[in-house]
């Protein structure tokens, strides 16, 4: 096993071939916290992260592996927020189970993740509201490029003793040629009845009302696809703290984009 | 010789589009037009010019044509030119992309602008002016030049932040037509009822800032509106009346005081032609999947 604990500010760790698995990483009570996670391990990453109460955790993840298996489990405490970052831009084969536990009162999640889908791509993001007051919003984008195939489950679970909880998520999925598939399953498991809870979630490919707007501009098809495929990507760069990590992100979504679109 | 000869004709073609005050004239020349939709008739022979300095309105009962001269003009993928031409400087603007007729100077304001999520507008309308520059603009340029048109037609200062037309209210999407119209600086510009959707404070900053382009660049303008009032704003040099596809008056600001005060009844009347009953071509706008939605203490 390894353990972290972390420091205030900035925190980097890379998951490769040696690190030892299980990984339990933990805040202290209070502060504000930023983790960047790079995995680059293709053996089975399973990581534990506790959010310690008052903390306020930042965690950006990245792969690089030709192959992620990793399981994650969240647990976050009184009055805790975690706001949680995902770019699967790598041409990687991704299995994921994200599992976010708000376990004590007042503690929050807010999760947004985007993918540039070129091959499977399964991945589950669970949010389970276990306390009294637990909120938690969750945004995935991806789009399917090549032979990509996507399977995104995402879960809002409020457990009977979750009083007053909130819980809302949206998926979008864009497709850019018909052979390519994505099957989404968005739940929303509610066991109370005072609480707030939203799903929505729509795949398809370009609309080609939006396709003529952009073009009307003076944009070719190419340039108007490649617009709105990197919109979607770049959404992700307001969830990331460090600028240097953001810039970084964004000039990959460029290459990504220019090389797939 | 020859080449003499071939600099000496380009040079009279050069000229004889630029006007006295060294402007580019443009002409957009529109003959017998006819268009379908799913083999439906709905354009019948329109011919119209606009030049530069010109501003033409286009008036007519609903569902007689006046949109779908626009956005055929556009080339808008659902209309088929049966027959006719288009002509932009002499370029013919049907074999031309839509992004071409763009490039070549033409603008539709449209009247149901889409919204494009993910697309910030700063993002959008730095790929259009790059998509018409061999060199990209310059990021100082093009921000001193977004602020300057958002403050013209008073909008929010987050404009260039968000998504294109996202959210937006009627009156904000409108704004952002013509913010977007001042920026792509066209030849001719076509408004398709850019005026639904603002009260009388917004109408007065979107039409000084319309008029205001107009005296500045000299484009032609081909307005499409119902209201008098618009027209009071950005007095019409020519307007066209249009029913059935056709063309059926012609005139200046008084016919649009005598279709403000009498409708177009008295043209029926008069001409001794019909007016087809409007059938609804808009587009259907349907949102995929939002629901579950519970509020806190409801069963």
């Amino acid at each position: 096993m390894t353990r972290i604990l972390l420091t205030e500010g900035l925190n980097q760790l890379i998951v490769g071939e040696h690190t030892l698995s299980p990984i339990q990483i933990e805040t202290s009570p209070k502060g504000t916290y930023q983790l960047v996670l790079n995995y680059q391990s293709k053996e089975m990453i399973d990581i534990k992260v506790m959010v310690r109460p008052d903390a306020n955790l930042s965690v950006f993840i990245s792969s690089d592996a030709d192959q992620i298996h990793c399981v994650e489990r969240y647990e976050v405490y009184r009055s805790a927020q975690l706001n949680l970052a995902y770019a699967d831009l790598s041409n990687s084969k991704i299995k994921r189970v994200s599992s976010i536990h708000l376990i004590e009162e007042g503690a929050g999640v807010d999760l947004h993740s985007v993918a540039l889908v070129n091959q499977d791509h399964e991945v589950q993001y669970i949010f389970e509201h276990e306390a009294e007051h637990t909120t938690g919003s969750m945004e995935n984008y991806a789009v399917i490029v090549e032979q990509g195939l996507l399977k995104l489950h995402a879960i809002g679970h409020i457990h009977k003793s979750a009083y007053f909880s909130e819980t809302h998520q949206s998926t979008r999925v864009l497709s850019l040629a018909n052979a390519q598939k994505a099957v989404l399953y968005p739940q929303l498991i509610i066991d109370n009845n005072e609480v707030l809870a939203s799903h929505s979630a729509s795949t398809g490919q370009l609309d080609d009302e939006h396709l003529y707007y952009l073009e009307s501009r003076g944009l070719n098809k190419q340039a108007a696809i490649r617009l709105v495929v990197q919109g979607y990507l770049s959404s992700i760069a307001d969830h990331i703290v460090d600028e240097g990590i953001k810039q970084s992100i964004l000039s990959m979504i460029e290459r990504k984009v220019t090389q797939y679109v | 010789m020859l080449s003499t000869f071939v600099h000496l004709v380009c040079a009279i073609i050069k000229a004889l589009k630029i006007g006295h005050y060294g402007e580019k004239m443009s002409t957009l020349l529109i003959q017998n037009l006819h268009v379908s939709i799913d083999d439906k008739p709905i354009l019948k022979g329109i011919n119209l010019q606009i030049q530069s300095n010109e501003i033409h309105a286009l008036m007519g009962p609903n569902g007689n044509g006046k949109s779908t001269l626009l956005a055929s003009i556009m080339g808008h993928p659902k209309y088929t030119v049966t027959q006719g031409s288009i002509t932009l400087d002499g370029q013919d603007v049907l074999k031309m992309e839509v992004n071409q007729r763009s490039r070549a100077g033409l603008f539709l304001g449209m009247q149901y602008p889409q919204e494009v999520a993910g697309v910030t507008n700063s993002d959008f309308m730095k790929a259009a002016l790059n998509a018409r520059r061999e060199t990209p603009i310059g990021l100082f340029a093009f921000i001193k030049q977004l602020e300057s048109s958002i403050k013209q037609l008073e909008m929010k200062s987050d404009l260039a932040h968000r998504y294109v037309n996202e959210g937006f209210s009627g009156g904000e999407k409108k704004r952002n037509e013509i913010l977007q119209m001042i920026l792509l600086n066209p030849e001719i510009a076509m408004l398709d009822e850019i005026d639904s959707g603002l009260d009388v404070d917004a109408l007065k900053v979107v039409a000084s800032a319309i008029l205001e382009q107009q005296v500045k660049t000299k484009m032609g303008l081909l307005i499409v509106s119902h209201y008098e009032r618009f027209y009071q704003l950005i007095v019409p040099t020519h307007v066209h009346v249009i029913i059935d596809g056709k063309i059926v008056l012609e005139g200046d600001t008084d016919l649009v005081n005598k279709i403000d005060t009498n409708g177009y009844d008295w043209i029926q009347t008069e001409l001794g032609i019909e007016i087809p009953k409007e059938e609804d071509h808009r587009p259907v706008v349907t949102t995929l999947g939002t629901c579950a939605v519970k509020e806190r203490g409801q069963e």
